[in-house]
């Protein structure tokens, strides 16, 4: 479903070179739930950009669903990202002039599709913000903000969900309703889900965990079969 | 200094480009309004030049008074200079006073004085008085102060609006910074005084270049103003030169030191005061930027419709940052209002000019009555003369008379005599006749000019006289004058001598054709030459006797063609009835241009600079705005935004923006120009038109200037990367 080759990518030049990822291979089993781990400047956010299609790559390859992500042009991934890869970030990232039901529904309204009702009604009740579609962002709590996001990564179905620290700005009860809710959808829809954390507790949940340091794998372990 | 004043220096040198935007803004404005103050001020001093020349420096004068009451009344306390002339009688004088100290009283003082000697005729200088800031001025100066105070209020009101706006920019943008002055333990007054301090570093180096450039410009203005009135002024003058002075009064200076600092303290009052109330966090991540209720942002279903998605998202964050959108719109509106109004200005002004002064546009006017033959090879003669052109017209002075309902309601075209009415034929050449109608012989078809100008009173006066349409035919009647028992009358010989067909109606005389060419007779119908040679040949007897021909010249030395025309023509005058009429109008049409190019000079002056000042606060307020998105569009690009959606969302914006201001400025601008037609139709009437070029102008540079900004602040936000930006979240 989706598999990393050889790769690399390096920031600056010189005796500023930085090499956030060195030679990085690996693949992932659809529906597969797999935790990042590394310290900070590891590598690990650079990694999860590099699976988004939201950077580019110095080198290497990355297949998703069997699409070389890096060989399509900025519009066909930019298409391409919304059909099938669901983002989530640490600052939620909405867009403060849209409600919630809008900025869940964005990647669609992008798409120029129509919005099936009742999957967005089945998306809301799973994020549980059916009594607040019509609020703005900055009306919401963190943890709610990020449950937008949720929605909104999983507005589309699509088949990989990437989630950079989603819990890194959320208080511990905030943080269990989104690791459960990203559990959820891992199993009810059988998404491909890849989560970047430094909570031991969320990492323990996976079914496998990657460790990451200086941009390269120390550790690659399946702990749930 | 403190820390955080050597951080606001910073951030003003970090974001040169932005400083010097503001810096620009404030520069133009206070030039601007130094400019007019002076030039306010310059007009002033000419016209009590002007006053003492015409009149005499004096508030008060007795005439005809002895030597002893005249010695008695300069003794008087209340004066402070005076000066004798002989008086109409002989051994008497009439003496003309200064006051020290004029009070609006001066004109009973002046009587007491003058009943206390028993002096007979004194007066008042009321104009100088009036001038001097006296006594009040009488109704016409009052007219001309009220459109010279609109004027300078409009300049101070764009100034202001376009230093609050690159002011208000450049603080808020600052927010940011100040929620993490605030969260390392920085106070409120601190940072209220920071902005403050911001403020006094802009104006202190904005101003003095801004006063020195309005000097710099005011001279050059009027240095060329004294130029193209030198010899209007050289007309007036009775002694000693008149000519505007460039004076530097203190009192420009304060005005418009005033009013930039009075504009950028206002302007930066309002973001010093978000600053002290938001809390640091909220500063940080400048949620007070996009806090409005979501009911405001609600778009319209054709938006949706008519642009998609990209469509709403762009009307939103129009809507979400109403305080830049409304400066920028605001900057705009005014700008489109003042091009509009300038440009329909000074077309009412030319057209008063016009009216006022013929609309000459050569230099030598010829005239030659005679036959056929003879006014040609007087149009080959004056052709021959060097470096003159000649531009001619052939015209017969016919009678007609008018089918029912012809004639408009009120149309100041009178009868000669009961029902017939004086008509021109003038000869066009060929080929610009068959530009406006085909037709060139038989039946003898003819352009009706209606539009008439003619004064009436101290009126001048354009109007459209006839209700014609195209078809119409009108008789060609001889006639003549007759002496009789009660002297000359004029007799109409009724049998139809030919028939014209009215072929084409303008409104405006063909450019090819000079109107003041034309004969005395309010009705000219243009025909082509050929028609018109043949029609003469035709009829002679009934008409010839009554065409002549008129010549334009253009020459650069009128005098030498006048002498030599006068040796070549020698053999035409006064030979047979013949005549040629030479008149010398150089100087009326060098007066008329010049008049021309003064309020081209002004009015377009005027639009530059407004319009540089729009398109600097403009430009910086859409690029800044682009350049705090960064994170919004790297969010959209995220979540699937295509390159081209984000080019479509941003052409849209720019399209709103554009047609916002447009919507509010184009009638606005339409309204204030029909405004100052109206105001000039006291003395001049003319049909008004509106003003579609300049309507049609400022949209274009409207959509230009949006959709250019935008597209260079794309451009120097290069290719966001997404990930540099979302990161940037994490202060």
């Amino acid at each position: 479903m989706l598999t990393v080759k050889n790769l690399s990518k390096i920031y600056g030049s010189g005796d500023a070179e930085v090499r956030a990822l060195d030679d990085v291979s690996f693949a992932v089993e659809k529906g597969e739930f797999v935790a990042i781990i590394g310290p900070s400047g590891s590598g690990k956010s650079t990694l999860l950009h590099m699976l988004g299609g939201v950077d580019k790559p110095t080198s290497g390859k990355v297949h998703i669903d069997g699409t070389d992500i890096y060989s399509l042009d900025e519009t066909k991934l930019a298409i391409f990202r919304r059909r099938n890869i669901g983002l989530i970030y640490q600052f939620y990232n909405l867009i403060p002039t849209l409600n919630v039901e809008e900025n869940i529904t964005l990647p669609q309204l992008l798409d120029g599709r129509s919005v099936d009702r009742q999957h967005l009604d089945q998306i809301i009740a799973t994020v549980g913000l059916s009594d607040r579609l019509t609020h703005l962002p900055n009306k919401l709590s963190g943890g709610q903000q990020q449950r937008v996001s949720i929605g909104r990564a999983l507005i589309t179905n699509p088949a990989i969900i990437l989630a950079d620290e989603p819990t890194g700005n959320l208080d511990s009860k905030s943080s269990r309703d989104v690791i459960d809710l990203l559990k959820l959808s891992n199993k009810k829809y059988g998404q491909t889900l890849i989560v970047i954390t430094h909570d031991e507790r969320i990492a323990l949940q996976a079914d496998r965990v990657i460790a990451i340091e200086d941009g390269q794998i120390t550790r690659d372990e399946v702990i749930r079969p | 200094m403190n820390i955080i004043n050597r951080l606001t220096l910073r951030h003003l040198l970090l974001n040169r480009g932005r400083t010097a935007m503001t810096i620009i803004g404030i520069v133009l404005s206070v030039a601007m309004v130094c400019c007019v103050a002076g030039f306010l001020i310059s007009a002033r001093d000419l016209a009590i030049q002007n006053i003492k020349d015409m009149k005499g420096d004096w508030h008060v004068a007795y005439i005809d008074v002895s030597q002893d009451t005249a010695d008695k009344i300069a003794g008087e306390g209340v004066f402070c200079s005076f000066y004798t002339k002989d008086g109409d009688t002989d051994g008497y004088l009439n003496i003309y006073l200064r006051l020290e100290h004029p009070k609006r009283d001066v004109i009973d003082l002046g009587r007491g004085i003058a009943e206390e000697y028993g002096v007979e005729t004194w007066g008042g200088n009321t104009e100088l008085l009036a001038l001097e800031g006296v006594i009040p001025y009488d109704n016409i100066m009052l007219t001309f102060i009220l459109i010279a105070a609109i004027c300078t209020a409009i300049i101070v009101a764009g100034s202001v609006i376009v230093i609050a706006n690159a002011f208000y920019i450049s603080a808020s943008e600052r927010v940011r910074q100040f929620g993490l002055l605030k969260s390392a333990g920085a106070t409120s007054r601190q940072l209220g005084r920071s902005i403050l301090f911001e403020a006094l570093v802009l104006t202190a180096v904005a101003i003095p270049i801004g006063v020195g450039l309005g000097f710099l410009i005011q001279a050059g203005v009027l240095w060329v103003t004294n130029n193209l009135l030198s010899e209007i002024f050289a007309l007036n003058v009775h002694n000693g030169t008149l000519a505007f002075r460039l004076i530097f009064s203190p009192f420009i200076v304060y005005v418009s030191v005033a009013i930039a600092v009075l504009t950028v303290l206002a302007s930066a009052w309002l973001p010093a005061r978000r600053a002290a109330k938001t809390s640091p966090i909220d500063a940080i991540r400048q949620t007070k930027d996009i806090q409005i209720r979501s009911k405001k942002l609600k778009t319209s279903r054709l938006t949706q419709l008519l642009f998609g998605f990209e469509g709403t998202l762009a009307a939103k964050s129009l809507k979400r940052s109403r305080g830049k959108y409304r400066a920028t719109v605001v900057s705009l509106t005014v700008s489109i209002i003042l091009f509009i109004t300038m440009s329909s200005f000074i077309w009412v002004l030319n057209k008063g000019v016009e009216m006022e002064y013929g609309g000459y546009d050569f230099d030598v006017y010829v005239a030659a009555t005679g036959g056929q033959a003879m006014i040609d090879e007087i149009e080959e003669t004056l052709a021959s003369i060097p470096d003159a052109k000649v531009q001619s017209m052939r015209r017969t002075l016919l009678s007609t008379v008018l089918p029912d309902g012809f004639m408009k309601k009120g149309s100041p075209v009178k009868a000669i005599e009961n029902g017939v009415y004086a008509l021109t034929l003038c000869s066009m050449p060929d080929e610009e006749y068959a530009k406006i109608f085909p037709v060139m012989q038989e039946p003898l078809t003819g352009i009706l000019d209606n539009t008439v100008r003619y004064s009436s009173g101290n009126k001048k006066l354009e109007a459209v006289p006839f209700n014609c349409e195209a078809g119409t035919q009108l008789p060609l009647l001889d006639w003549g004058y007759v002496d009789g028992p009660s002297g000359v009358t004029f007799t109409v010989n009724s049998d139809e001598a030919a028939r014209i067909t009215i072929g084409a109606v303008v409104y405006e005389t063909p450019k090819s054709i000079n109107a003041a060419l034309f004969g005395d007779s309010m009705i000219n119908i243009l025909v082509p030459e050929s028609a018109y040679r043949a029609m003469l040949l035709e009829h002679e007897t009934a008409m010839a006797k009554h065409a002549d021909a008129a010549f334009a010249v253009a020459t650069p030395d009128p005098d030498a063609f006048g002498e030599t025309a006068q040796e070549l023509l020698a053999p035409y005058f006064n030979e047979n009835g013949s005549g040629i009429v030479m008149q010398d109008v150089s100087q009326m049409t060098r007066f008329n241009r010049n008049i021309t190019l003064l309020v081209m000079l002004f009015g377009y002056g005027f639009i530059a600079m407004l319009s540089l000042i729009a398109v600097t606060s403009v430009i910086a307020t859409i690029s800044t705005g682009m350049a705090l998105r960064r994170q919004e569009f790297a969010m959209l690009y995220s979540v699937g935004m295509t390159p081209g959606g984000m080019n479509k969302m941003l052409n849209l914006e720019s399209l709103l923006y554009g047609l916002k201001s447009l919507m509010i400025g184009v009638p606005a601008g339409v309204a204030l120009s029909y405004l100052l037609y109206k105001s000039m139709n006291y003395t001049f009437v003319f049909a008004y038109k509106l003003p579609a070029g300049a309507m049609a102008i400022s949209a274009a540079a409207v959509m230009l200037l949006t959709f250019g900004t935008m597209r260079y602040g794309k451009r120097k936000l290069g290719k966001i990367s997404i990930v540099e930006a979302i990161r940037d979240e994490a202060v």
